[in-house]
């Protein structure tokens, strides 16, 4: 099974996601905000990041992404993200402002692999994952 | 009758009126000088009448020259961009005056009182009776009976001489005394003219000045809507935010709690011992998310219209003893030492006693909360003029200066108040401000990192109210 790396600010989402996900034979890590999240990324090796957006500094969950992906080694920085969010796939929060109804499709303006609703049942956040390991 | 004193606004549209038509007068001037030669030659010509054509072909060069004059003088005041009112009327006076002087030598030129062309005079009275002022309008009119009465009065005397047109009159009608008869005709028809058409414009120009003043205080009343409206948008726009802020607040430790029941419920949690521990986990976040509502339902009362008229003198002393006395446990449990620092003889304070003492709750709670063991908590009440300060001095963490605008935002929590506790709402000071808002009281705070906070909260003085709370029942 694979290596995952929970990135939350909140200790009750994590831990319950951790259950799922080990429930499932993950091996699973976690940060709560980007400083600790850059630190497992290098040591842990994660195969896939489920990262918050909505971190205690704002949407500092976004320029993570920018700084996985642009400043960070070669052997992870392309390493797949699903993005928890309570922000829905539907809000005037948009990653695009051209985009007519709000709505997005994952990679598409962030480079991430998946979204997923926040808070996510168990079943749905393993078929997330599994969809996205699967690649 | 109208005053020949127009109101101000009136006056400004005739100065405009003035100011424009001085251009056109000079433009006129060209053509009349044009016209006087013409007629001149035409007269001679074709309907071959007597008249002085050196003299009216030499007031012909006349008015050509004064004209150049008026045009000179008239480019110097606009030169520089705004010609006074004052120089304009001086311009028009002037160029009024020489019309009518060369008017006068013309009628000599071609006949005299036999030249029926004297009604031209008819012309500059109404030309100044629409510019200028009505006192000057009868001068110019006065000034115009005077040339014409010169001409026929001095070729009867025989101080001029007569050149006879010969086609209305025998050619001795300007030796008659009759010739006065029309020159009170004539001097009766321009006073005549100048009344009218003064009374008229005069009318004018205030009806104009009445629309002008109706089409101003449309526009004031379209900008008061606007401001009104765009306060309306703007309310509207911070209650979006607010309830935006709000939802989220709410929704995190929704999320957990369902997050943390799925999981119980999958049966995926390993042994016992962690699901009671979840259980309890959840359990405190209802009962924050409980606080959390309880906090927000304070705030909307406390920014519900302030019931001022149920204002009443509130004894400070005593709500402070209480929240004292109710929040002493949990400073014993926090290790933090509270200080009750109440001086005799204390006036009370104007305002809700139940509100107040909310206040008082959250600024000893926060200090008790945002202080490490071994610290102190002080609350301390003074009386300076009219009012009553109230202050929560700790030795706590502190708030930075950047800070210390947005400690009473709501849900607003600095980055050392989150490291230092997770509890905590972010409602707090938002509920000490707007309480503090609705007893029109000061609040202060001075504070810097690690070396503690003092909010002071000056509350007016309620011993000097009773007149108004009577008349308010």
């Amino acid at each position: 099974m694979a290596k995952i790396l929970v990135v939350d600010d909140d200790p009750d989402i994590v831990e319950a996601m951790r259950l799922v996900l080990e429930g499932s034979d993950h091996e699973v890590a976690t940060a709560a905000d980007p400083v600790e999240a850059d630190a497992q990324v290098n040591a842990f090796k994660p195969e896939l990041i489920l990262l918050d957006i909505m971190m205690p500094e704002g949407t500092e969950g976004f320029q993570f992404v920018w700084h996985l992906r642009n400043e960070m080694p070669d052997d992870v920085k392309a390493t797949p993200i699903v993005v928890l969010s309570a922000i829905h796939s539907k809000v005037d929060l948009r990653f695009y402002p051209g985009d007519s109804d709000g709505t997005y499709d994952a990679g598409e303006y962030l480079p991430v692999q998946g979204f997923i609703d926040k808070p996510a049942a168990p079943r749905e956040l393993l078929n997330k994952v599994d969809e996205v390991l699967a690649g | 009758m109208v005053s020949d004193q127009l109101d101000p606004t009136a006056h400004k549209f005739a100065e405009a009126e003035l100011t424009e038509r001085l251009r056109w007068f000079i433009r006129l001037r060209w053509l009349a000088a044009v016209g006087v030669v013409a007629g001149t030659l035409g007269a001679q010509t074709l309907l071959d009448v007597p008249v002085l054509q050196s003299g009216l072909l030499g007031v012909a060069i006349i008015i050509v020259a004064y004209n150049a004059v008026f045009y000179a003088w008239y480019r110097a005041l606009i030169a520089d961009g705004s010609m006074h009112v004052y120089e304009a009327r001086t311009l028009a006076h002037a160029q009024i005056s020489a019309d009518l002087l060369c008017l006068g030598v013309i009628i000599h030129c071609s006949g005299g009182i036999e030249n029926p062309l004297s009604s031209f005079f008819a012309f500059h009275m109404i030309i100044a009776s629409m510019l200028l002022s009505r006192r000057m309008a009868y001068l110019q009119a006065t000034l115009a009976v005077m040339v014409y009465g010169s001409v026929v009065g001095l070729e009867q005397i025989g101080g001029l001489p007569h050149s006879p047109l010969g086609l209305f009159t025998t050619g001795d009608f300007y030796r008659s005394p009759d010739v006065w008869l029309v020159v009170a005709a004539f001097a009766s028809t321009l006073y005549l003219i100048v009344y009218m058409t003064t009374s008229i414009t005069g009318r004018l120009r205030e009806r104009e000045a009445e629309a002008a003043e109706l089409a101003r205080q449309v526009a004031e009343k379209a900008a008061e809507l606007q401001a009104a409206y765009d306060e309306l948008q703007a309310t509207q726009k911070l209650q979006i935010t607010y309830m935006r802020k709000t939802s989220h607040e709410l929704r995190s430790p929704l999320a957990a709690v369902a997050s943390t029941l799925d999981v119980m419920a999958e049966g995926l949690v390993p042994t016992e011992e962690k699901r009671l521990e979840m259980l309890g986990r959840a359990r405190g976040r209802i009962r924050d998310l409980m606080g959390l509502v309880n906090d927000l339902l304070t705030l909307l009362r406390s920014r519900a219209a302030p019931p001022r008229e149920r204002f009443e003198a509130v004894g400070l002393e005593h709500v402070v003893e209480s929240v004292a006395g109710l929040l002493s446990d949990r400073a014993d449990q926090e290790r933090v030492a509270l200080h009750v620092d109440i001086p005799a003889g204390l006036p009370p304070v104007w305002g809700d006693d139940e509100l107040l003492d909310q206040l008082c709750t959250n600024l000893l709670a926060n200090g008790i909360k945002y202080t490490p063991e071994g610290g102190d908590v002080r609350i301390s009440l003074a009386s300076t003029d009219g009012h009553v300060a109230l202050s929560v001095r700790d030795t706590g963490i502190g708030i930075a200066e950047e800070d210390q605008q947005r400690i009473f935002d709501e849900f607003y929590r600095t980055k050392t108040g989150r490291n230092f506790t997770t509890k905590g709402t972010g409602l707090g000071l938002a509920i000490v401000k707007s309480i503090a808002d609705a007893h029109d009281a000061e609040l202060r705070l001075e504070s810097a990192p690690g070396e503690g906070s003092t909010f002071t909260v000056i509350l007016p003085r309620g011993d000097n109210r009773s007149a108004r709370r009577d008349r308010a029942v």
